[in-house]
């Protein structure tokens, strides 16, 4: 049985315009990581067990150098100018993934961007599902102030100890950002519905190891979220063409598809290997990587979070790309 | 400077301070005041209540915001009101970057079995103006009847506290206001503006208020300012407060209330009471 409340919106006015990604530039094997964290082998062949491979590890750069690259090349792939942005967000899962105090990510990269006129925005305390929440506040916001037309959406993250990327044999995090240029009118694929869960029964303490076991309150959250946002959307499940996951627990993935009764090849699961978790950013990374299914098909982007939060998107490819930058430095 | 389209009536007002300046870490007791608007007769109830216990380790943001949460409650019980589970809580805070990773959120959500939790940050004292047009963005979606509920809380550590200005050293607080769509016996609020005017940590008083007032049709305007209020986010609540009790009656009032956030964005906020006995009168619009 799940608990808490869902919220959704049947989406009016939001468009996927443009997306890229940057992965910390230092590559680690998974092996390579549990030796220098003192990690035992075993775990990190339960982790190989369900799917990772490597992770990213931005060793010399800062938060604001990751995510600044990432809003540059989206901007930079889209030809959008920095002047014309109305809102910039940053959405982070970690809590280190933020300034101290005065400072703000994204007065930052607004600054640095050249973004002068956009309202400064940041999203977080939603873990992975920040991405999404911010999201839902675009599509708020657009829908209240019909002069903001055009949003840059920008997660980062990059954890502080290594040693602590694990989240049990699920996955393991990497440092890395996402930019997701988000339009009023396109082109881009149109955003048809937002859910978001909050059920705070999941919630175990932060950090505990329990909270990072995988429990059936997730996967039963995940199909409830998944499906009210088809509702919203008007399909049901089974329409999707493809699913963009968060980057986490491809065996859990397995079961979620089997409640969901859709075959495994919809699931893009090619970066559970390639870049590991990257926490908010893995709706960009996914969206840059995907084989790009039939125009009109629906599409789902999913996250789910510590602390009860789960999120899902449905949108639908559009016939003409918006961009699709591949700025990935993977 | 972007204008953000608000519509909603601020309801009640709540705001908190732990312990006491300069040794507020830990403590686990504060001092509350709140303000209800009654929904029936539009008048302003002040309630006041001294040395609150705060439960758990009380040096956490999630604590105080739940807290926040609760206090809010707790008084709408004593004003004869009780809260509606809203339908958006957004948690704002200016010391966040040593809270533990627990969902501050996630945890004024569950204290008011609220629905869809966000947390707006980064903006530090003005992020509670932009949370309240975010949050008339969601009502908007949500429809009549619809209500939203805005907590703060910081909980500063160490050097942290002497992080936003050597003018200013910040205390642990928290604080709350409920919100509902559209127009209600309360202060309705038109729009908000935010705008960056300096980098951050250049402000002389990071949290300074001011509110504007102007009651009737008169042209003269009244002015409350308080300098480098030092409750970090709940300073805007503060600010909210005093707006709230200007003036006495249905008569009507306008306001403009602005604050400075430590990362160099000002937000202002046109607002106007809304009292059924004088609705027409009271509108913003009438006025500008």
């Amino acid at each position: 049985m799940t608990g808490g409340r869902l919220t959704g919106y049947t989406a009016r006015c939001l468009h996927l315009a443009g997306h890229g990604y940057v992965l910390g530039r230092t590559t680690l094997d998974v092996g390579d990581w549990a030796r220098r964290c003192g990690v035992p082998e075993r775990f990190a062949d339960r982790l190989r067990h369900n799917g990772v491979e490597t992770l990213h590890w931005a060793e010399t750069e800062s938060l604001s150098d990751l995510a600044l690259a990432a809003a540059e090349a989206v901007l930079g792939g889209s030809g959008t100018a920095a002047s014309s942005l109305d809102i910039v967000v940053v959405a982070s899962t970690l809590q280190t993934s933020r300034l101290p105090a005065a400072r703000s990510l994204a007065v930052e990269i607004a600054g640095e961007l050249g973004a002068t006129q956009a309202l400064c925005l940041a999203v977080s305390n939603m873990n992975c599902v920040s991405g999404i929440g911010a999201l839902g506040a675009i599509e708020a916001l657009f829908g209240a102030n019909p002069q903001l037309s055009t949003a840059l959406l920008v997660t980062v993250d990059r954890s502080a100890l290594d040693r602590y990327r694990a989240i049990d044999d699920n996955g393991i995090m990497s440092d890395g950002a996402g930019a997701i240029l988000v339009t009023r009118q396109g082109p881009g694929d149109r955003v048809r519905a937002i859910s978001i869960l909050c059920d705070t029964t999941a919630y175990r303490g932060y950090g505990s190891a329990e909270e990072m076991r995988y429990t059936p309150l997730y996967p039963l959250n995940t199909v409830k979220t998944i499906g009210d946002a088809c509702g919203r959307a008007g399909i049901e499940p089974r329409d999707l063409a493809q699913i963009l996951p968060h980057i986490l627990n491809r065996r859990g993935w397995g079961g979620v598809l089997k409640l969901l009764r859709l075959p495994e090849e919809r699931l893009h699961d090619a970066n559970f290997a390639r870049t590991g978790h990257v926490n908010c950013s893995d709706m960009a990374v996914n969206l840059s990587t995907r084989p790009r299914p039939p125009a009109g098909s629906a599409y789902l982007l999913y996250s789910n979070a510590f602390a009860g939060f789960f999120g899902a998107v449905v949108a639908e490819v559009s016939a003409r790309v918006g961009t699709d930058p591949r700025a990935g430095r993977p | 400077m972007t204008v953000l389209a608000c519509d909603v009536t601020l309801t009640a007002f709540l705001h908190g301070r732990v312990g006491s300046a300069p040794d507020p870490i830990g403590a686990r007791r504060a001092d509350v005041e709140a303000a209800v608007f009654d929904p029936v007769d539009g008048d302003l109830k002040d309630l006041r209540t001294d040395a609150v216990e705060i439960p758990g380790d009380s040096g956490l943001r999630s604590d105080l915001a739940a807290a926040a949460v609760d206090q809010l409650a707790a008084a709408l019980n004593r004003a004869g009101h009780p809260m509606q589970p809203p339908d958006v809580v957004i948690v704002c805070g200016t010391g966040s970057v040593d809270a533990l990773g627990e969902t501050v959120a996630g945890r004024a959500r569950n204290a008011c079995n609220g629905g869809l939790a966000l947390a707006l940050g980064n903006n530090h004292g003005a992020s509670v103006f932009e949370a309240i047009a975010l949050a008339g963005a969601f009502l908007r979606t949500a429809g009549p009847g619809a209500g939203a509920l805005i907590a703060c809380a910081d909980a500063w550590r160490g050097t942290d506290r002497e992080g936003p200005s050597a003018a200013l050293v910040p205390a642990d607080g928290f604080g709350a206001v409920l919100l509902a769509a559209g127009r209600a016996p309360g202060l309705h609020v038109a729009d908000c503006t935010s705008r960056q005017a300096g980098r951050p940590g250049e402000q002389d008083s990071p949290g300074t208020w001011t509110v504007d007032a102007r009651h009737g049709a008169g042209r003269d305007w009244r002015t409350l300012r308080a300098p480098g209020a030092d409750l970090s986010a709940a300073a805007a609540i503060v600010a909210l407060t005093a707006a709230a009790r200007l003036g006495a009656g249905p008569g009507p009032l306008d306001l403009r209330v602005a604050i400075v956030g430590a990362s160099g964005v000002v937000a202002r906020l046109r607002a106007s009471r809304w009292h059924p006995a004088a609705p027409s009168l009271a509108s913003s619009e009438a006025l500008a």
